[in-house]
């Protein structure tokens, strides 16, 4: 054999080798990002609070990618009406050109006009909420024809603000979208795997990410003093915090509003463990204080934590429950009544376990 | 001589290293990690740092500590400073530079299982009896007072160093005796071998009390770094790269880019239309760093800034040790002139891809709404600014190695 024949015949061994290797135990069914994210770029977006009450809400959307980008968005109002939850879906779309942001005002909307004086492409045409809209959004990332794909390329950031100048209120908070990834998968050794392009989204850790089964909450007690503020002689200062929640699975095909219950379990700063006396009850959306008597029963008020800060896991209640998402929104007071709010996203843990779930698009007519 | 059983193992080998997947990049400040940074540290006299850290963890856990004191001082006095113009010594007539420093403190942090914790980076951590609710005491002292089924007996967290104080705070999850991390050689803690754990979480909140009296509060999440699987447990902390041996990958790599979404510095506050104006600022900090050989670690940024017409900017810094700056200030020292400025963009949201050229990079950001005279009132020189912190997303892992080097 001539060594050019030899060089041939070893190298195609060599890459059959390599097949066999890469399709046996140990291969890679999914992609880099296989885990539900606030800081990685994905293909659904979440965010679980967007208000227009006396707050607005300042949406930024960005395409990390170097290819034009469509994304499908739902704006899902979260009031109830008589204990009933609304469950109010307007949906839009976006285009976006390679590494454009893009941003608008949930009050406002953002129209398609150059000449309107926001400057910068017009992503589409979003619509503005309603006065007293209180819930989500969710961007789903698609072709052009509005088929879901696992492009990866979204991600995004809220305020959600108040600004009434010198001597009013003035509280701004920022959070970033929840982001999930949708998985690529090795075609050869999982054939059929990611995205079939229907619209039911699979959050089941092969079409997309699944959902993390537990939500970590680090809290102040409700009705602590903030060592900061109180060290830079504002005392005394009074810190509360609103905790938003959202099921992590939609039905948007069929209009049925996605419900939970999270079970509350809370350890303070002397390894002491408690628990809420009912679950959180998430019905499409929930938002509250911390201090609430009702889901919370005072399990996180200072007296009752006997710790000035503590930490708290959120899981379904039964087996059948979806998990929760969301953020919280901490209100700091001080002494002379000034006040300003910060919002942060809620940790996951570590290798934690998944539940599958879904989110359900309404098909293309 | 090449062999047929050679080109074979040439031939597997390079379809595998083609073909294999990237570690998931790299940096959490959403689940648990084996090392925490907290981009951004400020103490002085209107503005302090609230620092929470829990462990997630069902089994007790330690950390061990490093404030690293960015603050820049005049070469000719020692003096805190913020230009040149504040290293004029009378008594010589001769005005020093105003260079960046880099003094560390470290410390440790010992929590009990699922325990939070929390301190004012003002007051710090102590140790004092009777432990309860009083600040800057730790809830599980040990001993005869102490009420908690474990301890925090070895926890002492100093204050910070001087006020003004600009810096950062890094956290690795530790033996507490070696103060090293501890030696694993997997992530799977449910089989054989000894688990690699990430077991800490946290966040920062950077509270001010601004010129007009409000209080201000920005508060971020720490960036993780996860542990890759393997730990020798000496002082060398390798994150991400290929190595092997003692070289080998410790922690998941650092982002290859960072992605910064903003607002444009200048640009009218899109909430409501009360005269104050968008401005962010960015805290960057070198994802290597040498605690032993008190190396000031130097990065260079470079920044890709896209407007909202997809316009490319583009421009370079570089990141001394802690790069804590208005955005608009990045490129220039005239913030109206900076690519940064929505008057130069032309836009209002931006999207900066931020690459570190010789090093990985970590951060986070603020968005602040300041009057039209800036975000520091001229007469006090006292913050006047309403802001919110957030945190930086990522976008692809680093092929190159970081290290962290502790004593």
């Amino acid at each position: 054999m001539s060594t050019v024949k030899g060089l041939r015949a070893g190298v195609t061994a060599g890459i059959l080798a390599g097949v066999a290797l890469m399709t046996g135990p140990f291969s890679a069914r999914v992609s880099a990002q296989t885990q539900f994210s606030t800081e990685v770029p994905g293909s659904i977006l979440i965010f679980p609070k967007v208000v227009n009450t006396t707050p607005d809400t300042i949406i930024q959307v960005t395409n990390t990618s170097n290819s034009q980008v469509y994304a499908h968005c739902f704006y899902v109002d979260g009031r109830s009406v008589n204990g009933q939850p609304l469950w109010t879906v307007t949906d839009f779309e976006l285009a976006l050109t390679r590494q454009q942001p893009t941003h608008w005002s949930a009050r406002d909307g953002r129209a398609v006009n150059p000449f309107d004086g926001t400057q910068g492409l017009d992503p589409g045409l979003v619509p503005p909420v309603s006065q007293g809209f209180s819930g989500f959004l969710v961007c789903v990332e698609t072709l052009s024809d509005g088929t879901p794909v696992n492009s990866n390329a979204l991600k995004g950031e809220a305020t959600v603000g108040v600004i009434e100048g010198p001597g009013g209120l003035n509280q701004v908070s920022k959070y970033n979208a929840i982001m999930i990834p949708g998985l690529q998968p090795d075609p050869m050794s999982c054939p059929g795997c990611g995205n079939n392009g229907d619209d039911i989204l699979k959050l089941d850790g092969v079409e997309y990410a699944a959902c993390p089964r537990d939500l970590l909450m680090n809290f102040q007690a409700e009705g602590s003093s903030d060592p900061a503020i109180d060290g830079v002689f504002n005392a005394p200062s009074i810190v509360s915090s609103n905790l938003t929640l959202v099921p992590c699975g939609m039905d948007f095909q069929n209009l049925i509003p996605s419900s939970t219950s999270l079970a509350v379990s809370i350890r303070n700063e002397f390894e002491i463990n408690s628990s809420t006396s009912s679950a959180i009850p998430v019905d499409c959306w929930f938002s509250g204080s911390l201090g609430q008597t009702v889901p919370f029963g005072g399990s996180f008020d200072v007296g009752t934590l006997q710790s000035d800060f503590g930490t708290s896991i959120l899981s379904p209640q039964a087996p059948s429950d979806l998990p929760g998402l969301g953020v919280i929104n901490v209100l700091r007071t001080a002494g002379d009544g000034t006040s300003d709010t910060a919002a942060s996203n809620l940790f996951w843990p570590a290798g934690g376990a998944t539940v599958d779930s879904e989110i359900r698009l309404p098909g293309v007519p | 001589m090449l062999t047929m059983k050679k080109l074979t193992v040439i031939g597997a080998g390079a379809f595998a290293l083609i073909t294999s997947p990237m570690a998931r990049a790299a940096t959490y400040s959403d689940a648990g990690a084996g090392v925490l940074v907290y981009a951004k540290i400020v103490v002085d006299d209107q503005t302090d740092t609230v620092v929470q850290v829990a462990n997630q963890s069902a089994s007790p856990t330690a950390a061990h500590c490093f404030y690293v004191n960015a603050n820049r001082r005049c070469t000719n006095t020692g003096a805190v400073c913020s230009g040149s113009t504040d290293c004029f010594d009378a008594s010589s007539g001769f005005t020093g530079a105003c260079l960046p420093g880099w003094i560390e403190v470290n410390f440790d942090v010992l929590m009990t299982p699922n325990q939070p914790l929390a301190w004012s980076a003002a007051q710090g951590l102590g140790f004092k009896q009777p432990a309860g609710l009083f600040y800057g005491n730790v809830p599980c002292p040990g001993g005869l007072l102490n009420t908690c089924p474990g301890s925090n007996a070895g926890t002492r967290v100093p204050p910070v160093g001087e006020t003004p104080f600009v810096g950062e705070l890094k956290c690795i999850e530790s033996d507490p005796t070696t103060r090293l991390p501890r030696p694993c050689n997997t992530n799977d803690c449910t089989g054989p071998g000894v688990c690699c754990r990430n077991d800490l979480i946290g966040s920062a909140s950077v509270e001010s009390l601004t010129f007009e009296g409000d209080i201000d509060v920005e508060r971020y999440n720490a960036v993780g770094l996860r542990s890759a699987g393997f730990n020798d447990g000496d002082n060398v902390l390798t994150i991400g790269g290929s190595g092997t041996g003692p070289a080998a990958p410790e922690y998941q790599p650092c982002a290859q880019v960072v992605v910064f979404n903003h607002l444009f510095d200048g640009a009218t506050d899109p909430i409501v239309d009360t005269g104050l104006y968008a401005h962010s600022t960015l805290a960057l900090v070198p994802c290597t760093e040498d605690f032993a050989e008190q190396q000031v670690p130097q990065v260079t940024a470079q920044f890709l800034v896209y407007n909202e017409f997809e316009q490319r900017f583009s421009t370079s810094r570089s990141v001394n040790c802690l790069l804590d700056t208005p955005i608009s200030l990045i490129d220039t020292s005239q913030p109206e002139r900076s690519i940064f400025s929505a008057s130069v963009a032309g836009t209002v949201a931006g999207n900066t891809r931020i690459t570190g050229v010789n090093g990985g990079i970590i951060g986070s950001a603020t968005l602040a709404f300041c009057p039209i005279t800036g975000c520091t009132d001229p007469a006090s020189g006292e913050p006047q600014a309403l802001g919110a912190g957030y945190d930086l997303n990522q976008f692809s892992d680093r092929v190159d190695a970081d290290i962290i080097r502790i004593p």
